[in-house]
Order: structure tokens, then C-alpha cells, then sequence
């Protein structure tokens, strides 16, 4: 692998990315930019978070994902009165067969390769707590001792904008731990009829393992090889300056309808997901389009509207927008 | 740089055509802003651009997503990964068919559309011709003098003996033609009363000039000559001329007396007398005529070393000063007309002393003597003549303080001296109106006056007259016959101050009321009278009477006017009668007038009457002044 030209790794990484595609194309109809935000994630090493309504193919696509990366998945449904060690895992005395006793630790639904925390905003803070720091640290600490978390280790957390009653909306700090905010929009007529199709018939498609975890974390090396220039970073650092209201460059719409700008995670992230895109699109370095096109995704849950654009209902992905159309090229 | 320049050439445009620039000025910031858009021109093409910049605008154009800039700055970079180097292949393979043009298009300017307007603004203003504002100073409605056309009338009458004199004083006349020229501006309307009052002064002021020197050394001088001339009965009628200090006519005695000595033979007594006469009346009193001029000499040294001494610091100082040197000037043009006038004195002194040689040698010479009496006729005569100078510009004095005088009351008037005036709002009209009738009363039969822009009104209050008479020659015309009557005019006066004046109430309806301007209403009408005297006719007032009807409800008073039959023509009262019935024309009364004239000047000047009062006494033989009938004829329209 390291005798390969980077042209011949982007190729590879191109066709292994095609692959999976495919097969999660099996069982998801459409989605295509939720399933590319979702193997960004993956290949950045970070999080993602899936907005949409029950029945949209949250669940499948982790499950296929995890399938076809041949990942070790576990799926987590957050209710309020779930406990940090049921998701951790416990400490119980267990008895040996020489009826000797000792205190055995045994994991929980988080040590896997491929979490779906299902809904994550209806369990309780603690809770949430305990799964933002697995999420961030890729440990788990029980009892005074550390279990490091296999990797590649990827968490796909859901929430329902729905049913809102009861939920414990998560903080601005656990939100930033994502990388991703994806919004899972309803199917189109067509793909509502292949869903139909699929899921209806008498044939179930199954999903084939196309990659294994050393690949997955080989390409994450491959996305951290890629070339980024100072003139592309100045722009995903213009556009994550332009998110701030107290910035002068910042638009109208930011000034008046924004109480906080995104974080410094928002320009990583950023640029992370630009060289993943890059990559998707066969090249060697990140582009200002690429920035461009990862920004919602990245940006969307770090900036925090105020009071008058939650009143008014600015949706963030407009005000994103407006950013995107004021800040120039170059600088 | 292109708007900026379009917007400079607007300002400096707008400013030229409101003329708060002037194109000299104008010319630098002409240039400025042609240059503008040159200077705009050659900083954006002398601007260094960077490599990146470039290469972004072919990214950008030829959708390579920043391949072409990535490798710009990989290029640059001193160890390139190979990811770079990758990536400056790729973008090395992807700018073969590129094309800088698709790049670098020509777009219009952001800020095309501003300029676009300013050039339209431009080229709209350019068209516009602003105009160029003045200095327009600023004007005010003129608000004439409204003198009626009778006064202006009678003020130049009073002028024409002037004007119409060859004889006349030159400065005289000037001043007399600019008076005229003043009443000629009153009756045009062209006058406002601030600007009259200026142009009277200054008349004033040229005839107080112009005034003579006071001749009373003179006056006295010729009459004791007239007392030492008193006992010679041939030089009576000289003398008595020369008591009266009337020049003309001692000169005229002078002559007959002249013609007497030559034509006739006087006895050798009253030659003797006449000698004696004329030898007393030259003598000459030289001590007192030393001491006069050396009185007005040291009068006129002292003002002349005040003027010396004085050291103005203030304005009104300096103003004393050229009043003292208006002084002095006037003292010395008045020291030489005194010596001019005591020269003449000296000649006819010598004339009159010659003669008297003449009569003492022998009867012989009485031709001799009687042609020195013409001398000295030639002498009174001058002496007249400068006589008639003084009156004429008395006269006109009294003329110019009278119209003064009626302008400033009538300003009272209209300040709000209404009071009194039973028609407030009407009162003018109403002034007017009555000027109107007595005006056209005054000149007699036929007569009409145009009475300029007073409108019409009515004067309040309404006299009532009733009256029985008996007699003959009621009628129109003039009738003869005899009678007598009694009228009751009743009459009643409103308001403060009325000012009735009455004209004898006589005649069939003669309304012989006169009302002084600014002293209020008064109405009051004459009822019908009798008829007096032989010859002495009516006229009938009816058109009055209809326009003034008469009243029962007023204050009474009776008038008894008998008539007496002298048989030598008309008497006085007869006269003023007539003329009172048929307007103020005729030779008789005019003179009746100048005697009644002559009268109240004297007694005025002796301030005998108050000087409140003068002005009405004055006015009044002004309006019932004698009219020429084609004087009066002239207003007509």
C-alpha cells in the first residue's frame, strides 16, 4: 500500500467507496447524500447525528452500513429512564468454577464498531453524558479503569424533531461533538415505489461485506493524506468566522438572527469532510467547492439561532446559505 | 473611480448654473474629474496581481474545483507531498484546453448602473439653464401721496405768478419749477409722502439759500424818507408810497412827480418845500450804517474762528461744523446783498440829493431836476422789483410749509386720527366725496372736477335745513328782484373736533359747507333763504339736497342775513354771495379775497391767532381761493 502513487490510492479509495454504495444502495432507495454524509463521518473518524421522522431508513442504513462494512453493530434506543451503565456496561460478581467470586466487568451496548444511539435526545442528560464522552474519547471508564474502544469506532446517533414532549434536547457542547448533522428528507415518489418494491416482495436483499475494518481504517489514513492549500482553508475559516454575529463580515442574516457562531470542531470538520469529499471525487486535494458542500452538514447543529430566529422560524440551513453566498473566494 | 468622477462633474455642473461657481474656477475640478476615471484606469492596470488570483478566476470558470490553485500554492510549497505533487499533475492535465479568455471576461462594473444614472443626471442637468440669481433689491409697493386735485391745484396757481414773471429771480424760478415739478409727481401718484417730505425740505432749504438779506435797515431807511418827503405837498404821493415801503409805487409818484416839474409850473414854495424835502431825505445817517456793518462783521469773525477752533470728534459735531459753514456762507452772500441794497439806497439818495441841487440854483433846471426824479423812479423801481422777489419767495415759503403742513395731518389722519370722523372706513371717500361737491360748487356754473381714485362714500351723519323765504328770482339762473328770507340751517357735527366752516348759508339749497381735512364729520345743510339784494341770483342746489337730505332731529341754529341797497353795485357780502351761489369766479370776489387774504396773513404773522389754527385759517382761503372757470373745467373727464 505505501508503494502505491496517490493516484492509485484515491482510484482504490474511489472504488471501495463505490462498492459500498452499492451495497447499501441494496437496501436504501435514494438517500444519496445521507449515505455519503454518513460514510464522511465514518472515514473522518467522527459522529453523525441523523434527524428525520420514524420510517425514514435510519435504522436500515446503520444496519446495512454496518453489514457491509463487516463491523460490529450495536443499537442503543434512548429512553429516559436508560442508565449510563446500561449503555457502559456494569461491574457484576460473577462466580468462578472453582466457586471463587470476583467482580467481572461486562460491557455494554457502546462497545462496538457501529453505535446507533436511537433517538438520543430521550434519555436523560446523564445518560447522554456518558455517550457524548465514549463518543469523544473512544473510552469507557468504569470502576477507576479504562476500556479503550476497538476501532474504527463510529457512532450514529438519531433524534426525532417530532414528538418533542419529554425529550432532553441536547446542549450546544454535546452537539458539537458530532461531526455531522444529517436531515433525512422523505423518499421522492420513485423511491417510495422501489421502498415498496423492496421491502414488499418476496425477495430480501442481502447485503455483502465489501469492507473490513483494516480497510476502513486505511482509508481513514488516505483522508488525512490529502492535500489541502491555505487558500482553501482561509475559506472554510472566512465561512466559520462569518457564522459569528459579531464578526463585520458576517451578513444580515447572522447579525440578527444568530446568538452563536460555530466552534473551531466547525472549520475541522469542515476541512475533514472537504478532503473526504475531494476523495469521493476522485482527487487529490480538497477544493473550495468541497468546503462549500460540507458545510451544512457540518455547521448546522453548531450554529445556535437566538431568541428572534427561533421566533421567526430562520431555519439554520438559511442563514448557512446566506454565508455561503457572501463569502467570497478569495479573500 | 467612474462615479466619482460622474458625481464630481455633477456637483461642479450644478454649481456653475446656479452661478455659485464661476467657470474659472470651475476649470480644476473639470479636470479632476476627467481624470478620475484615467487614474482609475491606470491603477488597475499598473496593480500587481498574485498567481492565485488567476488561477482561482480558471478555476472558477472552467469548473476545475480549485485544481489549478491547489497546484499554484503546492507548487510553491518547499516539500511537496504526494498528494500534492498528485494534485499538480491533475491540475497540469486539466489545463490543457483551458481557456484564460473564459476567465477573464469583461464584466460591467458593479457600480455600471449608478454611473449610468449620473451620466443621465448629467446630461438632463447640462440641458437645464438655471437662472442666474441677482441680488434683487428689495421693493415695497409704493403707497402714493393722495393729494386732491383742488389743493394741488391751488398750490399751482400760487406758483404761476413766479413762473410766468420774466422778471422773476432766477433761483426764484428754479425752486418755483421744482415745486411744480413736486405737485405735477403729487397728482401723477408718483410720490410717496416720505419722499415729498424730503423734496419740500430741500426747496426750503434752497429758498432759505436763497433768502435775501433782511432789508430792515432799508424799510426804515425809506421810510423816513417818506416822513421827510410828507411835507412837500408836490412829493404826498411819493411819500406816502415810501411810508408804506411799497417801492412801486413811490417809483410811480416819482414819475408823475417828475412829469409835474417838467410839464407844469409849481410855485416857487413848493419847489422851495420840495428842495428842502429832498435835501432831509438824503441825508444819510453814516454813523449807524458804520455800526451795522461792523456788527456784522465781527458776528461773521467770531463764526469764523469757531470754525477755526472746532476740532470734530464726533459725528455730530462735524455736522455742527457744516452747518456753521452753510452759516457763513449765507452771512456773506447776505453782507453783499445788504451792501448791494444800501448801494442802491446811496444812489437814490443822490438822485434825490442832486435834484434838490438842481431845484436850489434856478427855476431853470426844474428839467434837470425832474430827470434826477426818474432816476430815482429807476432806483424805487429795482428796489420794487427785489421787493416783489422777497414777497413772491415768502409766498412760496408759506406755500411749501402749507403743503407740508397738509401732508403730515393727513398722515395723522390716516395713523388713526379717525377719531371724530362719524364714518369710520368711509371716512376718506366721504372726504373726498364732499371735497368733490364743493369743488364743483366752488367753480361756478358748468363746472365739473375729476377727483383721482378716491372711490365713492359717504360721510355719516345727515344735516337738515329748512327754511321759508319770500321773494323773487328763486330759480335757476340769476334772477333780479328783491326779497327776503330766513333760513334755518340745521346742522349737527359727530365725532371730536368737527370743523364746520360756513359760507353764509344763503340759497336755495345751498350747501355752503366746507369741511377741514382730518378735523372729523360735520353735516349740517343751509335750508333754502332769501334772496338779497338786487341782481344777486340763485342757483339751485337740488342735486345736493337729494344727495343730502335734510333732517328734522338736529341742533338748530338760525341765521338773519338783511340785505342793503347801496346803489353802487354789489357789497362785499353781496359779492361773497354770489360767489358763495355760484362759485368762487368772478373779478369782485377775487378782490374781495385778496384783501381778506392780505388780512389774515397779517394778522397771522402777528401771531394772533394760534398756531394750531394757522393751518385751518391758511386752508381755508385756500379752498375758497378765486378759480378760474376753465380752471375748473380742466378736470373735466
Amino acid at each position: 500500500m505505501s508503494d502505491s502513487t496517490p493516484t492509485e490510492v484515491v482510484e482504490r479509495f474511489g472504488e471501495d467507496i463505490a462498492r459500498v454504495r452499492a451495497e447499501i444502495g441494496k437496501m436504501i432507495v435514494g438517500q444519496e447524500e445521507i449515505v455519503d454524509g454518513v460514510l464522511t463521518c465514518l472515514l473522518a473518524g467522527g459522529q453523525a447525528l441523523l434527524e428525520g421522522v420514524p420510517g425514514l431508513g435510519k435504522t436500515m442504513l446503520v444496519r446495512t452500513l454496518a453489514d457491509a462494512l463487516q463491523l460490529e453493530f450495536a443499537r442503543i434506543q434512548f429512553t429516559p429512564d436508560l442508565m449510563p451503565a446500561d449503555i457502559l456496561g456494569t461491574t457484576v460478581l460473577t462466580e468462578g468454577p472453582d466457586g471463587s467470586t470476583r467482580l467481572e466487568f461486562r460491557k455494554g451496548p457502546v462497545f462496538a464498531n457501529i453505535v446507533l444511539a436511537d433517538e438520543i435526545n430521550r434519555a436523560t442528560p446523564k445518560t447522554q453524558s456518558a455517550m457524548l464522552e465514549v463518543m469523544q474519547e473512544h473510552t469507557v471508564t468504569v470502576s477507576n479503569r479504562t476500556y479503550v474502544l476497538d476501532e474504527p469506532y463510529f457512532v450514529l446517533a438519531t433524534q426525532n424533531p417530532l414528538e418533542m414532549e419529554g425529550t432532553y434536547p441536547l446542549p450546544e457542547a454535546q452537539l458539537d461533538r458530532f461531526l455531522f448533522k444529517l436531515q433525512v428528507g422523505f423518499p421522492s415518489r420513485e423511491e417510495l415505489h422501489d421502498i415498496l418494491d423492496r421491502t414488499t416482495g418476496a425477495e430480501a436483499p442481502e447485503v455483502a461485506p465489501v469492507l473490513d475494518r483494516a480497510r476502513i481504517l486505511q482509508m481513514r489514513k488516505v483522508v488525512r493524506d490529502v492535500a489541502v492549500s491555505r487558500h482553501v482553508k482561509d475559506y472554510a475559516i472566512r465561512v466559520l468566522e462569518a457564522t459569528h454575529p459579531d464578526r463585520s463580515t458576517s451578513p444580515e442574516k447572522v447579525r440578527r438572527f444568530v446568538r452563536f457562531g460555530a466552534s473551531p470542531r466547525g472549520a475541522q470538520a469542515m476541512l475533514l469532510a472537504a478532503k473526504i469529499h475531494a476523495l469521493f471525487d476522485g482527487r487529490f486535494a480538497a477544493a473550495v467547492d468541497d468546503i462549500r458542500a460540507m458545510a451544512k452538514p457540518a455547521l448546522r447543529h453548531r450554529v445556535i439561532l437566538n431568541f428572534e430566529g427561533e421566533a421567526e422560524g430562520v431555519a439554520t440551513d438559511a442563514v448557512l446559505d446566506e454565508i455561503l453566498a457572501t463569502v467570497p473566494e478569495t479573500a | 473611480m467612474l462615479v466619482a468622477a460622474l458625481g464630481l462633474a455633477a456637483v461642479v455642473l450644478a454649481a456653475l448654473k446656479a452661478g455659485e461657481m464661476s467657470p474659472a474656477d470651475a476649470a480644476p475640478w473639470w479636470i479632476t474629474a476627467a481624470a478620475l476615471p484615467i487614474l482609475g484606469a491606470l491603477l488597475g492596470a499598473l496593480r500587481p496581481v498574485g498567481e492565485l488570483l488567476p488561477a482561482q478566476l480558471l478555476d472558477r470558470a472552467s469548473g476545475l474545483r480549485s485544481r489549478l490553485a491547489n497546484a499554484v500554492e503546492f507548487a510553491a510549497e518547499g516539500a511537496p507531498t504526494p498528494f500534492m505533487r498528485a494534485a499538480i499533475e491533475d491540475a497540469a492535465a486539466h489545463a490543457q484546453d483551458l481557456d484564460p479568455r473564459r476567465a477573464l471576461r469583461l464584466r460591467p462594473p458593479p457600480e455600471l448602473a449608478i454611473a449610468a444614472a449620473l451620466a443621465v443626471g448629467l446630461a438632463v442637468l447640462a440641458q437645464f439653464e438655471v437662472p442666474v440669481r441677482s441680488a434683487v433689491p428689495l421693493t415695497r409697493e409704493l403707497e402714493p401721496l393722495l393729494l386732491d386735485e383742488d389743493s394741488i391745484e391751488a398750490f399751482e396757481t400760487s406758483l404761476q405768478p413766479v413762473l410766468q414773471d420774466p422778471e422773476a429771480d432766477e433761483e426764484l424760478q428754479e425752486v418755483a419749477r421744482a415745486f411744480n415739478q413736486v405737485l405735477e409727481d403729487l397728482a401723477d401718484r408718483r410720490l410717496e409722502r416720505t419722499e415729498a417730505l424730503r423734496r419740500i425740505q430741500q426747496l426750503e432749504r434752497g429758498l432759505a439759500e436763497g433768502r435775501r438779506a433782511d432789508s430792515e435797515s432799508i424799510r426804515e431807511a425809506l421810510e423816513r424818507m417818506g416822513r421827510e418827503l410828507e411835507r412837500a405837498t408836490l412829493a404826498e404821493a411819493a411819500s406816502e408810497a415810501l411810508r408804506d415801503n411799497d417801492a412801486g409805487r413811490a417809483a410811480q409818484a416819482m414819475r408823475q412827480l417828475a412829469n409835474r416839474l417838467q410839464n407844469e409850473a409849481p410855485s416857487r414854495a413848493e419847489l422851495d418845500r420840495l428842495r428842502q424835502a429832498l435835501q432831509r431825505a438824503s441825508r444819510d445817517d453814516e454813523e449807524r450804517r458804520q455800526r451795522q456793518l461792523q456788527q456784522e462783521r465781527e458776528r461773521l469773525e467770531r463764526l469764523l474762528q469757531r470754525q477755526r477752533d472746532a476740532q470734530p470728534q464726533t459725528e455730530a459735531e462735524r455736522r455742527l461744523l457744516r452747518r456753521r459753514r452753510r452759516e457763513l456762507e449765507r452771512l456773506r452772500r447776505e453782507e453783499q446783498e445788504l451792501a448791494e441794497r444800501r448801494r442802491q439806497l446811496e444812489r437814490l439818495r443822490r438822485e434825490m440829493e442832486r435834484a434838490a441841487e438842481d431845484l436850489n440854483r434856478r427855476s431853470g433846471d426844474r428839467n434837470q431836476a425832474a430827470e434826477r426824479m426818474r432816476q430815482a423812479a429807476e432806483e424805487l423801481n429795482r428796489m420794487a422789483r427785489q421787493q416783489m422777489n422777497e414777497e413772491q419767495r415768502r409766498q412760496m415759503e408759506r406755500q411749501l410749509r402749507q403743503l407740508r403742513e397738509m401732508i403730515r395731518r393727513m398722515q395723522q389722519q390716516a395713523n388713526g386720527g379717525q377719531g371724530g370722523q362719524g364714518g369710520q372706513g368711509g371716512q376718506g371717500q366721504g372726504t373726498a366725496s364732499r371735497l368733490r361737491r364743493f369743488v364743483l360748487r366752488a367753480g361756478g356754473q358748468g363746472a365739473r372736477l375729476r377727483m383721482p381714485g378716491q372711490g365713492q362714500g359717504q360721510g355719516q351723519g345727515q344735516g337738515q335745513g329748512q327754511g321759508q323765504g319770500q321773494g323773487q328770482g328763486q330759480g335757476q339762473g340769476q334772477g333780479q328782484g328783491q326779497g327776503q328770507g330766513q333760513g334755518q340751517g340745521q346742522g349737527q357735527g359727530q365725532g371730536q373736533g368737527p370743523q364746520v366752516l360756513e359760507l353764509n348759508p344763503q340759497g336755495q339749497g345751498g350747501d355752503a359747507i366746507l369741511e377741514i381735512p382730518g378735523m372729523g364729520a360735520r353735516q349740517g345743510q343751509a335750508g333754502p333763504g332769501g334772496q338779497i339784494g338786487p341782481g344777486a341770483g340763485t342757483e339751485s342746489g337740488g342735486e345736493m339736497l337729494a344727495e343730502d337730505p335734510t333732517h328734522l332731529n338736529t341742533a338748530q341754529r338760525n341765521t338773519r342775513v338783511e340785505g342793503e341797497h347801496s346803489g353802487e353795485g354789489p357789497s362785499r357780502s353781496e359779492v361773497i354771495l354770489g360767489a358763495a351761489n355760484r362759485g368762487f369766479v368772478g373779478e369782485g370776489y377775487r378782490d374781495v379775497y385778496a384783501d381778506y387774504e392780505d388780512h389774515a396773513e397779517e394778522v397771522l404773522e402777528r401771531d394772533e391767532v394760534p398756531p394750531g389754527y394757522r393751518f385751518y385759517v391758511r386752508r381755508y382761503f385756500q379752498l375758497i381761493r378765486p378759480r378760474e372757470g376753465t380752471a375748473a373745467q380742466r378736470g373735466e373727464e
